[in-house]
């Protein structure tokens, strides 16, 4: 690694462990300070920093907290946008961040280790309660801990009940596999008199995270593990593409390959029987009244784990006033916000408690299996790189599956394009 | 212009100085910081490296301007703005004229009213949010166009999703979008030739269509020059279009040069490639205009 | 109004229909049809219930009127009316700074004598073909430096730099009589006197229509926000309607469709109230141009 680069590691090293030596000294309640916090804009995010801002004015009532909300479409946008905050007027002490990010500013250094400050807090330890240890893995990058999380996400897949019922099938299993999914899919698929489809037996995710598991069931990914190579010639990746297009075009269980299509619009409009979504398209499904839905595990094939996005809170190294924003983190991520999060139904709560109570699982049927991903649950590669990463696989994935373009090329162009991006990624 | 002063003497000379000074420059710094300067950086930042994270910068000299010219997808990317530059100014010069001509004739107001407000809102609107209603429009499922096609029995069309299509598609939306400001335009052109010229055609025994393309063409040629160099300048530019209808897609099919340009800046996070393709653009609409104005004015001596 | 007028009015409008004519008003009407068709579709979708949005089949027409998405588009949890204001305000900033700087600069270029007025005016005209696209890269790079990074007055600033206002109004003013002025000048007024009390009244039409033309264009502008803006609070519209499509997902059609139907309202309103004032200033731009 270059001088530059060790210099700025070991700075960053021995500002950690002096932290870590440190007793923690709670800031004074009747502290007048700012503090600025960088986040996603959602009215999610919106109305659970209001909460947290409400409860933290309370013991803090001289402190002003002044959000900062970006929106994350697309991710690196997001991070592009932090960098520039950074050392400028309204410089964040906390940011929230994903596991999309987390290596990117990992690798930067910009931010502090959050363990020394959980150690030095005796309510610090409290934070982790509940929360399935897997999911820190969503946070870590190099063994090193900077963020507390807030909450997570996970695909599962969707399914209408009704339809089931109409074509007398049996509801999947948790352990269903592909060719049982494709039987599914066959006999869930509607015709009328004309020839013409009214009902699809899957809709194929536009998206990124969503359509993820399929690789992870069948134990490849388009990177390698290390994340620094491009992964694509792995048979299984291709053998999964090949399936995904099979739906479409040879079973014609599937619509048309759209980018960045959820596919909550038509499972609610009863165009696609089955959709693979987040958590957080059940209120959509709320507002329209959907009854007949239930959730299920993806189909395995040579595997059966699940994705994870998780995202946390950390402390800027920028930040002038470190002790007073651990105290609002722990309005951002604690149980007071759990709570607040579970009800708005979007994103998971890390805790165990607020994401199994049974008013959270009522809704859809077996929504038991959203938390029981997060044993099971894998985060996958993401560089510094990675919405470059994402856009070129996106590419050329959306080339393929529209019929634009045969297995062979897609898979030789879309290696060669994302060396090349690699090849370039200073780490 | 305008006759000098009687006497061009010194203190009336500099005192003009000092005023159109103070009167150039709110405007002229403002070009110079917004226009000028931006330019001058783009050329400087092509022959750099930025990390954007902890602004360190490198010289790295013509290595951008290598990896752009070396990228196949720079390529595919210069390719369709040319396609769709080609497509998109015939397509909308040449309706506009002729609905110009169409137009060229009385017509009770009311319909001029109503004419006049289909044919040129979708100018006034933003090309943004036209595009996000044309996405759905073009949608292969639950589209009106596919609905409408299926419903007489033809088969349904990849509007963006069939590489073949996708560009055509952003084209029609583009035309549909602008042609109504070059009918107007040339609308006001034909209407300000002298009544005369065409009244003596007429009587020289010249047919409608004869005149039209002997008398009429050449006269609003000047016009037609306008149009046609607008929208080749206008059309190199393309992005907000296309970037929410197709996203660039499928494939690269309809990225254009200026996507291109943004992807490398934004999404790759490397500016100096991003800078040298902007510079690439930049030669090439000065290169275009200047031949367009060159061949133009060729043309209209001739 | 009696009738008579009325009526008179409107026989008025609707004559001068000759015959000959009529296959080809009809074939104009169909076409303007065909033109508003999108827009139609657009309204059509804003009226559906949000959980309807995707049901086919999609109408041009509203089928049903629902306005759940209008008041969710209008709710606390979407800035919609925000991004409005903000719209506005940049919009408001762009026009005042554009006619300012170019009626100035035009006033320089074509009623003061001084070295190299011809090279400096054709040097500013160079600026017209650099594209905007490009220039938004270094400005970025250079705003994230001084923290002119999403503020409003750093996204009006570029709309102000404006060499085609200046182009337009520099020649207005060359046609405009000089009688006042150099008289004036006679009796000892100033540059700046003479520019406020005796040039800029008679810009009237030129400084509405270039005030039009760059209200609209900052209105409708993409690019600029979408590089330079970044948070929730400052969006613009046109950007802000886009970053909603992300946001509220795929479902909620009908919301996005409500949302960028009232962004088109306003145009719309001004249009059918100002239409003749409007096409005739672009096209006097145009023609001239």
């Amino acid at each position: 690694m270059d001088r530059r680069k060790f210099v700025l590691l070991s700075a960053g090293s021995l500002g950690a462990m002096s932290l870590a030596g440190r007793v923690m000294a709670a800031p004074a309640a009747d502290i007048t300070a700012t503090l600025n916090v960088f986040r996603p804009a959602s009215d999610t995010d919106i109305q659970l920093t209001d909460a947290a801002i409400a409860r933290f004015k309370a013991k803090f009532p001289n402190v002003t907290v002044a959000p900062q909300y970006v929106p994350t479409n697309p991710w690196g946008e997001y991070i592009n946008q932090l960098m520039n905050s950074l050392g400028g007027p309204s410089s964040p002490d906390i940011a929230m961040m994903a596991t999309e990010g987390v290596s990117t500013l990992g690798s930067r250094n910009v931010l502090r280790d959050i363990m020394s400050f959980v150690e030095a807090d005796p309510s610090g330890q409290a934070l982790f309660d509940g929360i399935e240890p897997n999911l820190m893995n969503g946070l870590r990058y190099n063994d090193t801990l900077s963020y507390i999380p807030n909450e997570w996400n996970t695909v599962v897949t969707y399914y209408n009940t009704k339809a089931f019922e109409d074509a007398g099938i049996e509801p999947p299993a948790a352990d269903w596999d592909w060719d049982k999914f494709l039987e599914i899919a066959k006999a869930l698929t509607v015709t009328d008199a004309s020839g013409n489809i009214t009902r699809y037996g899957y809709i194929i995710p536009g998206g990124q995270f969503a359509l993820n598991p399929w690789f992870l069931n069948n134990g490849t990914d388009r990177l390698t593990p290390d994340g620094r190579e491009s992964n694509v010639r792995d048979p299984r990746f291709r053998e999964t593409l090949e399936f995904l297009h099979a739906l479409i075009f040879e079973h014609k269980v599937a619509p048309t390959f759209v980018r960045n299509e959820q596919g909550v619009g038509p499972f609610i409009a009863g165009q696609a029987a089955i959709f693979a979504g987040t958590h957080g398209r059940i209120p959509e499904m709320i507002s329209a009244d959907f009854q007949t839905v239930a959730v299920q595990y993806f189909p395995r094939k040579t595997d059966q784990v699940a994705i994870m996005g998780v995202g946390g809170f950390g402390i800027t190294q920028a930040s002038a006033n470190p002790d007073l924003a651990w105290e609002f983190i722990k309005e951002l991520t604690g149980k007071e916000n759990s709570e607040a999060l579970a009800k708005l139904m979007r994103a998971l709560p890390p805790q165990r408690e607020a994401a199994t109570s049974p008013e959270y699982v009522a809704y859809p049927k077996n929504s038991e299996i959203f938390y029981g991903s997060a044993p099971i649950a894998r985060a996958i590669a993401q560089p510094p790189n990675f919405s470059e990463v994402e856009t070129i696989t996106m590419r050329h994935i959306e080339a393929y599956l529209t019929g634009n373009r045969q297995i062979d090329e897609t898979i030789e162009a879309l290696d060669s394009e994302l060396s090349r991006a690699m090849a370039r990624v200073r780490w | 212009m305008s006759a000098p002063a009687p006497s061009k003497s010194a203190p009336l000379a500099r005192a003009q100085t000092i005023a159109a000074f103070w009167f150039l420059l709110p405007g002229y710094g403002l070009y110079l910081l917004f226009v000028l300067l931006p330019a001058l950086a783009t050329m400087a930042f092509s022959l750099l490296y930025l990390d954007r994270y902890t602004w360190t910068v490198d010289f790295v000299g013509l290595d951008n301007i290598l990896y752009v010219v070396t990228d196949g997808r720079f390529w595919t990317s210069f390719l369709n703005t040319f396609y769709f530059v080609a497509l998109a100014a015939i397509g909308n010069v040449a309706l506009g004229l002729v609905f110009a001509v169409l137009l060229d004739r009385a017509l009770p107001k009311a319909l001029l009213y109503v004419l006049r407000l289909a044919y040129f809102l979708p100018v006034l609107v933003s090309t943004a949010l036209v595009s996000l209603v044309w996405q759905f429009i073009y949608s292969s499922d639950l589209g009106i166009l596919n609905y409408y096609l299926n419903a007489i029995g033809l088969p349904r069309i990849g509007w963006l999703s069939d590489e073949r299509v996708a560009m055509v598609s952003v084209v029609i939306m583009d035309v549909w979008k602008h042609f109504g400001f070059f009918m107007i335009i040339l609308l006001a052109a034909l209407q300000s030739i002298p009544r005369e010229v065409t009244e003596a055609a007429e009587i020289d025994g010249a047919g409608a269509f004869e005149t039209f393309v002997y008398i009429k063409i050449p006269m609003v040629a000047p016009v037609i020059l306008f149009c046609v160099t607008y929208a080749t300048i206008g059309g190199l530019q393309m992005f907000e279009s296309v970037r929410i209808l197709t996203g660039g897609g499928p494939g690269d099919a309809t990225t254009s040069m200026v996507m291109y340009m943004y992807e490398q800046t934004f999404g790759a996070s490397d500016v100096g490639v991003g800078s040298a393709a902007a510079l690439i653009l930049l030669i090439t609409i000065v290169l275009v205009t200047l031949v367009q104005l060159r061949l133009g004015r060729r043309g209209m001596e001739g | 109004m009696d009738d008579a007028t009325l009526s008179s009015r409107l026989l008025r409008a609707v004559s001068v229909v000759h015959w000959r004519n009529v296959p080809l008003m009809i074939i104009l009407l169909i076409g303007a049809l065909l033109m508003i068709m999108p827009f139609l579709w657009m309204a059509a979708a804003s009226f559906r219930p949000i959980g309807e949005s995707y049901r086919l089949p999609p109408s041009i027409l509203p089928d049903r009127w629902d306005f759940a998405a209008y008041s969710e588009a209008l709710s606390s949890g979407v800035p919609f009316l925000r991004m409005y204001w903000n719209s506005f305000v940049v919009a408001a900033i762009s026009t005042v700074g554009a006619l300012v700087s170019s009626a100035m600069a035009a006033f320089a270029f074509s009623r003061l004598e001084f070295r190299s007025r011809d090279k400096l005016f054709l040097f500013m005209l160079l600026g017209l073909m650099v594209p905007p696209a490009l220039v938004l890269i270094p400005l970025y790079f250079g705003y994230a430096r001084v923290g002119l990074l999403d503020t409003h007055i750093g996204l009006a600033l570029p709309a102000m730099a404006s060499p085609f206002g200046v182009f337009m109004m520099r020649q207005f003013m060359l046609n405009q009589p000089k009688a006042l002025e150099e008289a004036a000048l006679l009796d000892g007024a100033s540059y700046f006197q003479i520019f406020m009390r005796i040039t800029l009244p008679q810009m009237g039409p030129a400084l509405a229509t270039l005030g039009i033309i760059t209200f609209i264009g900052s209105w409708n502008n993409f690019v600029s926000p979408f590089v330079l803006i970044t948070s929730w609070d400052k969006m613009t519209l046109p950007v802000g309607i886009v970053a909603l499509q992300g946001v509220l997902g795929s479902a909620r059609l009908s919301v996005i469709m409500a949302a960028a139907t009232m962004s088109i309202l306003p145009l719309l309103l001004v249009f059918l109230v100002a239409q003749r004032f409007i096409v005739e200033s672009i096209t006097m731009s145009g023609v001239k141009g």
